[in-house]
């Protein structure tokens, strides 16, 4: 018999945007519970606002399945003595914790043995469920907890009520000190408190009569809709915001878009401005016209089904207002000053303890940007990098940054272009802190480019040089975004660089933090690689020869994986796990020695000839870029390398002929290795 | 039409009948309502306590010389403090804005969150702002930390901004033109006052007095710690507080000695908030194992 088990933890407001990971969590976890517990089930789905976290299992098992297990004592021949339990049973028995009397003679392929059976599992689903759920629930992690119950004990906010239901029954739990029931509770104001539910259908109907839609993919549904609805209305498009989407959805228990206005002279303010009050404060989604203008509209998500007095959009419609008050405010205030003369300032603004205030960063900024510009060969233009570096900090110092942090850059950005800068450094600050993450693009223009990694680099390396470096999941200075995003610079602009001439040329980072440094950057190339969708072993096959230049090993790896599948591929990859083996094993011993070709055997000739030709041969088509070819170079090498290992005993009783053959498997190993370490592919098969 | 002074009739009164203490607001300058003893140091330790009070708040830097229709150096704040907090707080206060006249069915109301931190006074809280209609109206906390110590029980604390409020029960775009009682306006009660402070705080302060005056009320805080007398030392790092405030909007403390003043208050609250438990303990927790 299976049924259903339905679980709801009713929860002062959690805030909405960790409900989407930690609805994940739960649904992962609690999987994970069903499969350790051994109960079988159909599905799991959960589902949640800001108020509850809903886990549905269905068609679940009412126990485990029962095993019987069978445990063996001595044979039958030797148990008993004269018909009595002999010394070796009664042990038997004792360290079992059985008597004699119950145990059992069974026979086996070996004859007739004593022992006993046990049964095992078989635990109700209703146990299982009662143990494990507080547990489960009450290590669900969020990016912030508090304790009300008891000291020390900690979930996102105080849990009200819980609905814990199998079968209809109701399973009894406790959660944080509050024992589980079969009511829910509806919306703050529209709905009723304790209302009595039966199953899942039951419960999701109820909610919905009382304020509640309990989905969020149907809440995401309404609010879309209703978001296009209003803006086909306003005779506009909306800008789309999927962060902020994924917010209102869980915000609200039953979502509905109310549409305002605001006054024209606010759209005085860049759009990138306007977009930002309406969003970071407010969690407005905004609208353009057809020709890609902002509109003087917005469209907020609110928490009721109605706005029957039309007070709701004027209340909305008033802070917005005093909101864009304020940033016109402060728009035009910033202006009286330029950002050169906001450079002084920065002295008062620290970057880090540890690291000195932001005139310094800039300082330190200005002399490394020229550097990334020639490792890169992006050519920016000297005085444009050297101005853009120079002010690309001063909007700090601003008021409007003050307030909108999230302008940070783009303000910078928007007034140098007020200030008359060309684009080349305009764009550059506006696009400095870009990319926010690997979703995001990067910096549009080369100056932008330039900047950015001069930016983040700095960061790194001073962080690093002071041991501010990312413990575990502890990354207070978001120093892994601030690395990925320099890589994913180097990568969307296919730029060339050296890791280690930039570090040298810093000069803060040397031996061990050098290295701990390395280490986290090489993680992170590894990442995201692995995020573009790239197979382990294609990476680490390439990391394996370096990580200095991530353009570089990009191109290594997009020719690892076009040629990987080729069956010459496949058998040089096996061929080189040999050769590598074999270097090893021969150690210190593998010295090159003369090289006289007289008496070779003619595989062995044969070898060597295409391994002289092959070195240089690759080298050129490596400095190409070429890597795929260079790979189709070696792959071709399989019938001559083949035959070799056929038909050689590379480990010759004769040392110089040992020493010969030994000389030349690492010529071929080196020249592999300038473009990857195939042996590192997994061949399939 | 709800004057500003009914507003605060009404909300004392919905407070005052779930057995809170009504106090007045302290007669030390404040940044908040948490700063108000009755919050600060009844948090903390064992002892059940139900305070709500008014406390006007002073923020220099948020001075607008009476010219912005929505910022004020001082505004004020009702406080209410439950400790512990009964299960259902979240009720009680949709139902006191309902006795303040709030339709909630026609109104948009969130629980958004939001944390509050006071880095000086070593104290952390999580909670909420409450959203009306998209403006901020109150700030509810779930205090974990105070005086860097931890808390238990916790205490609930709910900060309503009065003007806020007063501005939606009478739809004003501004905040001089509320009506206080039936005959006069804010403005015409407060706006002087903006003005003079604004000019005070931004302009005419004496920085090296104010500097001075900072550090002679850290020594005499320092000094009153010592001698056990909790209450006035606490009072002068209150002193301390504000004069910080001031001269941050006199644009005097740069960032190294921002953090270094914010230090070594911080330092002294700790202690104060240490020995603020050590003198009720010595008393017994009079409070403790009262029935209400």
């Amino acid at each position: 018999m299976s049924r259903e088990f339905l679980l709801e933890v009713g929860c002062e407001e959690i805030p909405a945007r960790a409900m989407g990971p930690a609805l994940d969590e739960l649904e992962r976890r609690f999987r994970a519970l069903l499969e350790e517990g051994k109960l079988s089930f159909d599905g799991v789905e959960t589902y949640g606002t800001a108020r509850r976290l809903v886990v549905r299992a269905t068609n679940l098992a009412q126990a485990q399945d029962t095993v019987t297990t069978r445990t063996l004592g001595p044979p039958a021949s030797i148990a008993f003595t004269d018909g009595r339990p002999s010394k070796a049973l009664e042990g038997f028995a004792r360290k079992s914790g059985l008597g004699v009397d119950q145990l059992e003679v069974f026979e086996t392929e070996r004859g007739p043995y004593v022992g006993f059976e046990s049964e095992t599992g078989g635990r109700p689903a209703r146990e299982i469920l009662a143990d494990a759920v507080p547990a489960l629930i009450g290590s669900l992690t969020f990016p912030k907890s508090m304790y009300w119950n008891e000291p020390g004990r900690e979930f996102a906010r105080p849990i009200r009520w819980v609905v814990a239901l199998l079968g209809g029954g109701v399973v009894e739990m406790e959660l944080f000190g509050v024992p589980a029931g079969a009511a829910t509770a509806g919306h703050r104001v529209l709905g009723r408190p304790a209302i009595p539910v039966e199953n899942f259908d039951d419960y999701v109907r109820k909610l919905e009569t009382n304020g509640v839609i309990v989905s969020q993919h149907d809440r995401r549904r309404k609010i879309r809709r209703e978001l296009e609805a209003a803006c086909a209305s306003l005779g506009g498009r909306l800008c789309p915001d999927e962060g902020l989407l994924e917010e209102v959805v869980y915000l609200n228990e039953l979502p509905s878009v109310v549409a305002g206005r605001f006054d024209e002279r606010f759209l005085r303010l860049p759009r990138e401005v306007s977009v930002t009050v309406m969003r970071e404060h407010q969690k407005y989604f905004a609208v353009e016209g057809s020709d890609g203008v902002l509109l003087p509209c917005f469209l907020g998500v609110m928490n009721t089904g109605a706005d029957p007095k039309g007070w709701i959009r004027k209340g909305h419609e008033r802070v917005l207002e005093a909101r864009l008050r304020d940033a016109l405010f402060f728009w035009d205030a910033d202006v009286r000053r330029t950002l050169a003369e906001r450079v002084d300032d920065l002295e008062s603004l620290t970057f880090h303890r540890k690291l000195g205030n932001y005139r310094e960063k800039v300082r330190r900024m200005g002399r490394l940007a020229g550097r990334v510009n020639e490792l890169t060969g992006a050519g920016v233009d000297a005085d444009a990098l050297t101005a853009a570096v120079a002010w690309s900090k001063s909007d700090l110092t601003t008021d409007l940054v003050g307030e909108f942090a999230d302008l940070q850059g783009i303000a910078g950005g928007l007034y140098a272009e007020r200030e008359g800068q060309p684009a080349s450094v305009w764009k550059a600050i506006y696009d400095q802190y870009r990319p926010a993450g690997l979703d995001d693009r990067s910096p549009e223009t080369a100056s932008g480019a330039v900047l950015a990694l001069t930016d983040r680099l700095d960061t790194l390396f001073g962080c690093f040089s002071v041991g501010l470096t990312p413990r575990g999941s502890a990354d207070p200075l978001a120093l892994r975004r601030d690395t990925q995003g320099v890589i994913k610079i180097l990568l969307d602009h296919r730029l060339p660089f050296s890791m280690a001439s930039a570090i040298e040329f810093d000069g803060r980072l040397a031996g061990e933090d050098s290295k701990t440094f390395l280490e986290f950057y090489t993680d992170r190339l590894r990442h995201v690689l692995g995020k573009r969708g790239f197979a382990y072993d294609e990476v680490e096959a390439v990391l394996a020869t370096g990580a200095d230049d991530p353009a570089d090993v990009l191109s290594r790896v997009e020719a690892v994986r076009a040629v990987r599948e080729s069956p010459e591929m496949a058998a040089i990859a096996g061929a080189f796990k040999r050769i590598k083996n074999i270097l090893k094993q021969a150690g210190a011993a593998a010295r090159t020695g003369a090289v006289d070709a007289r008496d070779m055997e003619p595989e062995e000739a044969a070898l060597a000839e295409r391994v002289a030709a092959l070195g240089p041969r690759v080298r050129e088509l490596s400095a190409a870029g070429a890597y795929r070819e260079a790979l189709g170079e070696m792959a071709a090498l399989r019938p001559v390398l083949e035959s070799f290992f056929e038909a050689i005993l590379v480990m010759h009783a004769d040392a110089d002929i040992r020493a010969r053959r030994l000389s030349l498997l690492r010529e071929l190993s080196e020249t592999f290795l300038k473009v990857a370490d195939v042996s590192e592919i997994v061949v399939s098969g | 039409m709800t004057t500003f002074q009914e507003l605060i009739r009404s909300l004392t009164a919905f407070w005052a009948d779930q057995g809170c203490v009504v106090q007045q607001p302290y007669d030390v300058e404040v940044g908040a309502g948490t700063m108000h003893p009755e919050t600060f140091l009844r948090v903390l330790g064992p002892e059940p306590y139900r305070a709500a009070y008014v406390q006007p708040s002073r923020r220099p830097a948020d001075g607008r010389y009476g010219e912005n229709p929505n910022r004020l150096e001082k505004h004020h704040q009702l406080q209410v403090i439950l400790k512990p907090p009964p299960d259902d707080i979240q009720m009680l206060y949709l139902e006191s804005l309902r006795a303040i006249g709030i339709d909630l069915e026609a109104h948009d109301v969130k629980f958004e969150e939001d944390n509050w931190e006071w880095p000086m006074g070593g104290a952390v809280g999580v909670g909420w702002q409450v959203m009306l209609d998209g403006q901020e109206i109150t700030q509810f906390t779930y205090f974990q930390q105070t005086g860097g110590l931890e808390l238990w029980p916790i205490s609930g604390e709910i900060t309503y901004g009065l003007e806020r409020i007063s501005m939606c029960l009478n739809d004003a775009e501004n905040v001089f033109d509320l009506p206080w009682n039936e005959v006069l306006s804010y403005g015409e009660v407060r706006r002087r006052e903006e003005f003079e402070f604004s000019r005070y705080y931004f302009e005419r302060a004496d920085i090296e007095r104010c500097y001075r005056m900072l550090a002679d009320y850290e020594a005499e805080a320092a000094r009153s710690i010592e001698d056990g007398l909790v209450l006035a030392a606490y009072d002068c790092c209150l002193r301390c507080s504000h004069l910080f405030n001031v001269l941050t909007a006199r644009g005097a403390v740069s960032a190294t000695e921002r953090v270094d003043i914010i230090g070594r208050v911080r330092v002294l609250l700790g202690a104060v908030a240490s020995a603020y438990v050590d003198s009720r303990r010595e008393l017994g927790f009079p409070l403790l194992g009262e029935t209400r």
